[in-house]
């Protein structure tokens, strides 16, 4: 009897024990809101890496700003939308937030984001950010976002197979030139294929090259789809000739490819010769192979019309409910203007929108980091009309692009039949405002 | 005839032996090649651990080409906080939810189990159903209730629930386990003069020792390895448990560092094995008595 | 009478009057006694898990795209989605047949595996542990990339394919028609959680009863079905319904094997992953709740059945009071 009295006892003792120690690690995080002057919270998406870079350069921001402190919050991209979407429905956005293109439209047009009307040209600089700027951000009547970095359109190549060949990267010009090629060099230097399939990852992007090219937009200003049957028919036929000459990586082998990310990608470990992608990620994925890579532009045929140039900009906001709106300004200029933070944050989220940023940045770039950045400024003294805000459905539409791909490049449907579905999916998704 | 009758029973014994002795072979044989089937992705992901990043991909095999202690060092302090903070977060919080389910749960069990009242049929049925409602729809009003009453970067979101009996799945176990205890035990504690209480503390609970221990090692390994939750409550860094620090390898607008992802992945599931391993003990003392006898 | 004889009367007789004179009184506190031990169970219903299922309900009403205030629509999203969505069919479809082939067959390993390792074979916590590694890694990342790489066209098992003489395996993970089944063999894989709690339920099982039928000459199988199976059944059925409830959400390792889109062709588009990709990419939360709700009465279909049926086949020893 008397042990099981000792034994009643520990119960209590340790059940008390644990409540006790909850609530000292409870007491341990502090409030969840900013109160007026108190950290910023940041958020952006990215690896450990990213966030190693930013914590410095908000040191030099809180050594800069006596006492203006920040707390930086970070996850991988799909993670971090998750969040950020969960904590703007309980209205516990961070003050300021890196902000996707593909997601501005949504956010801008909710409301939830700060204005940065008042701001503009007062604490905000934007001048050194290029004419895109502004128009990048403004949804509807407000400017919503404005750009830090820019990313573009290029295509990268596996140099010992383009030199096996004579094949020079710089020489192609239109689409009939990679696709000559790509057939030129698949399967030199150990490659198995001319040219990766971009088709199969669920993205706008490099429809959205082609599109433009054909003088179309994929969203009209009303939030509709700009784009025509026509013009999307041609797309999915340039990839299926390259596919039926088995110079293109066939579904399967490109689908378990897109599962590793960069450093199982097609080129990085040699089996592609031709990659088309985002032209910030050359240094990525020349740091993941021992392959040596060079790049050039997207391709365009010869008539297509002459401003297509587009760069996707990687957007930073702040929330409409921060208790520090001018901290938070000041924070986003100094990520925006900055040239000692740019120092450390360097190339890692894709070529800096300041023009005095990147000439400061110039002589300290590597070789890869040097192409890049060479390239983007050259194609972005291209003209260029204005890219069109992505709507509330652009989401959707990755989704639906994806799916009209994958039954292609599988052979589940004809492309005239996957298109037609598109179009009417499209459509449905993206009704016009 | 007795001689024969014996020598006939001493070989069918002999036979009988031999005969299990076969089966028990075959037991060993299909257990060990089924367990190297089970290990290998696991041996794949510590072979991975070793190697290079660039080689995790284009040499698949088992054994590394390059050893390299790299991947660890890296991942170490991949995050610019040592790794060990981690799994101190991650350990505090799993104990803590451990003592919570237990205690909480085998008192729920109980009351649904053994004693009658009012609407058990349907708070049973309502406790079945709160696991049949899919997180992600719930997951929103659930963060906006936690950030009204500010517990939003801290851990009250996490481990308070514990407290509260709200894993069905354990509450469901123990329900089950308590079912199977003959009701004899608990009269003859009543008729010794207990209570209901009394008859949980000094009956059940003792009996129940093997469900506690799988509610333990569940709710530990299950809270270790929780992604969601910790994602969407703690922000600071230096709270993160495991799995969310994980994720901060993951890169998919960059390079991912798988190598130091598996390693650190690796180092993680030496603790979860512990716990199991000292778990079993209690697991495996059985019920020595079922006792009507 | 000597001195315990005298206890035992004594005690009797205090049990006597005791049981005489406090019915009224015992009968009052075990009325609230329930309520008193159910307390924080109910706190943890009311207070954090039935007000957000609650707004979920609510939610399903209405157009909610969880950055502006939820708008009323009636049944909008319910007619929508029963009617007019080739993603709900799809989905249901892959759901379906995960639950259906993947349940029973990761069980009965799971059961096969515990009554092996409950035979008392030498090094069995050695093997019970070696089986219940897989479980502990089953969702994480590490995993689906180890899984894409093992059924991936040069991996493993094709490597193993092909030393048996097939020469052109297809790409598991990577083709239609097979992806669905990678991610059914991951979940049998990690049979390791079940597996322990038929060993917990095993342990309950007398060892004289399989003493007495060595004697009446029983052979293992008939052993396994005529006592095992019956004295294990509640541990069955709890398996049984809990792994069937968690299979109709699974979400994890179809999101991290397929890479979050439920390809290839949505063929590993599992129900609660185009729920997930309602609500968070398409931010269509208010639709999201409907499909949530409609997975609800599906399982809770399935559930009733089961509780239904469970009276001819669960034994308990406790008796069904």
């Amino acid at each position: 009897m008397s042990h099981k009295r000792i034994r009643r006892r520990t119960f209590i003792g340790i059940a008390g024990a644990a409540g006790l120690a909850a609530g000292v690690t409870a007491c341990g995080g502090g409030g969840s809101n900013a109160e007026p002057d108190g950290p910023l919270k940041v958020a952006l998406w990215g690896d450990a890496t990213r966030a190693a870079m930013y914590r410095k350069a908000i040191a030099l921001f809180t050594k800069a700003h006596q006492g203006d402190t920040a707390n930086l919050q970070f996850a991988d991209l799909d993670a971090y939308l998750e969040r950020l979407a969960t904590e703007s429905a309980a209205g516990d956005l961070p003050d300021v937030l890196w902000m996707r293109d593909t997601h501005i439209g949504r956010y801008g047009k909710a409301k939830v984001l700060l204005d940065y009307g008042p701001y503009l040209d007062k604490t905000i600089h934007t001048a050194d950010l290029g004419k895109q700027a502004i128009p990048n951000g403004k949804i509807g009547d407000g400017v919503y976002a404005l750009p830090t970095h820019y990313v573009g359109q290029c295509v990268i190549g596996n140099k010992p197979a383009l030199e096996d060949k004579g094949v020079k990267l710089a020489d192609i010009k239109t689409w009939d030139d990679l696709a000559a090629a790509a057939k030129e060099l698949g399967g030199s230097a150990g490659t198995s294929y001319g040219l990766s399939d971009p088709t199969m990852a669920s993205s706008h992007r490099d429809l959205e090259g082609w599109v433009r090219q054909h003088g179309e937009e994929l969203f009209t200003p009303g939030g509709g789809p700009g784009f025509t049957a026509d013009t999307v028919i041609a797309y999915y036929r340039w990839f299926d000739q390259l596919r039926k000459a088995k110079v293109l990586a066939p579904a399967d082998v490109q689908v378990q490819a897109n599962g590793a990310g960069s450093a199982g990608d097609l080129l990085a470990v040699g089996k592609s010769a031709l990659q088309i992608q985002s032209s910030n990620q050359l240094t990525q994925e020349q740091a993941v192979t021992k392959i040596p890579l060079v790049m050039t532009s997207l391709p365009a045929a010869a008539d297509a019309s002459k401003d297509w140039w587009f760069f996707p900009p990687i957007l930073i906001s702040a929330s409409a409910k921060t208790k520090n709106p001018e901290t938070a300004a000041k924070l986003i200029d100094f990520f925006l203007n900055d040239i000692n933070a740019a120092k450390i944050t360097r190339l890692n989220q894709g070529a800096p929108s300041s023009s005095k940023i990147l000439d400061a940045l110039l002589p300290t770039l590597d070789k890869s980091e040097k192409a890049f950045v060479t390239q983007i400024r050259r194609e972005q003294k291209n003209p260029s009309r204005p890219l069109p805000i992505r709507p509330e459905g652009a989401s959707q539409l990755d989704k639906l692009i994806g799916q009209a791909s994958q039954q292609i490049a599988y052979g589940k449907a004809s492309i005239p039949k996957a298109v037609e579905q598109l179009m009417a999916a499209a459509k449905k998704a993206l009704p016009e405002q | 005839m007795t001689a024969i009758n014996a020598e006939v029973a001493a070989r069918r014994h002999g036979s009988l032996i031999r005969r299990r002795r076969i089966s028990r072979t075959w037991g060993h044989v299909i257990i060990v090649a089924f367990g190297l089937i089970m290990l290998y992705p696991l041996l794949w992901m510590v072979a991975s651990s070793f190697k290079p990043n660039n080689e995790i991909f284009t040499s698949p095999g088992l054994w590394p080409h390059t050893w390299s202690l790299r991947n660890y060092l890296d991942g170490w302090n991949q995050l610019g906080i040592p790794f060990s903070t981690f799994f101190i977060n991650s350990f505090l919080i799993a104990a803590i939810s451990v003592v919570g389910n237990i205690f909480s749960c085998s008192l729920a069990a109980y009351t649904f189990a053994r004693l009658r009242f009012r609407l058990r049929g349907l708070f049973f049925a309502m406790m079945i159903a709160t696991i049949m409602l899919p997180f992600q729809v719930v997951m929103v009003p659930q963060y906006i209730l936690f950030h009204a009453i500010n517990w939003t970067n801290t851990y009250l979101p996490l481990v308070v629930p514990k407290f509260l009996a709200v894993d069905a799945f354990f509450v469901f176990l123990m329900v089950q386990f308590i079912r199977g205890l003959p009701r004899e035990l608990d009269d003859a504690a009543m008729v010794d003069g207990c209570g209901p209480i009394g008859v949980f503390w000094r009956v059940i609970l003792p009996l129940l020792r093997p469900a506690l221990a799988v509610t333990a090692v569940f709710t530990f390994i299950w809270t270790w390895n929780d992604f969601l939750g910790p994602l969407i409550y703690l922000t600071d860094a230096s709270k993160y448990t495991v799995p969310v620090a994980l994720n901060a390898f993951i890169n998919s607008t960059g390079v991912t560092a798988w190598g130091p992802m598996f390693a650190m992945s690796v180092l993680s599931l030496l603790p979860l094995f512990v716990v199991f391993l000292f778990a079993q003990r209690q697991l495996i003392q059985g019920i020595a008595t079922t006792g009507i006898k | 009478m000597s001195v315990s004889e005298h206890a035992v009367q004594g005690r009797q007789g205090r049990a006597a009057v005791r049981a005489g004179a406090e019915p009224a009184r015992r009968r009052i506190r075990s009325a609230y006694v329930p309520w008193l031990l159910l307390a924080p169970w109910l706190v943890g219903l009311v207070g954090i898990t039935l007000g957000p299922m609650v707004a979920s309900l609510y939610l399903s009403f209405t157009d909610y795209s969880l950055l502006s205030s939820p708008k009323w629509v009636g049944l909008t999203n319910y007619v929508q989605l029963l009617t007019s969505d080739p993603q709900f069919l799809a989905a249901a479809k892959v759901t379906l047949i995960y639950v259906v082939v993947g349940v029973p067959l990761q069980l009965a390993f799971a059961l096969g595996i515990a009554v092996l390792l409950n035979r008392g074979l030498a090094a069995m916590n050695f093997y019970r542990s070696v089986y219940y590694l897989p479980s502990l890694l089953g969702s994480s990342v590490a995993v689906a990339l180890l899984w894409r790489q093992i059924f991936g066209a040069d991996g493993l098992v094709n490597v193993v394919l092909r030393l048996v003489g097939w020469a052109h395996p297809p790409n598991w993970i990577a083709s239609p028609e097979y992806a669905l089944g990678t991610i059914i063999v991951l979940h049998v894989w990690t049979f390791g959680s079940p597996m322990i709690i038929f060993l917990a339920g095993l342990r309950q099982v007398p060892q004289e009863m399989y003493e007495a039928a060595d004697v009446d000459g029983a052979g293992s199988w008939a052993k396994f079905i005529r006592i095992t199976v019956p004295m294990v059944s509640p541990v069955i059925f709890f398996n049984l319904i809990l792994q069937m409830i968690n299979a109709f959400q699974a979400f994890t390792q179809a999101y991290v094997v397929s890479g979050g889109d439920g390809g290839p062709v949505n063929s590993t588009l599992f129900y609660t992953l185009a729920l997930y990709q309602e609500a968070f990419t398409n931010f269509n939360m208010g639709y999201a709740s409907a499909m949530a709700w409609v997975l609800f009465l599906v399982i809770a279909l399935f559930t009733w059945v089961a509780f239904g049926t469970s009276g001819r086949w669960v034994h308990y020893e406790g008796g069904r009071r």
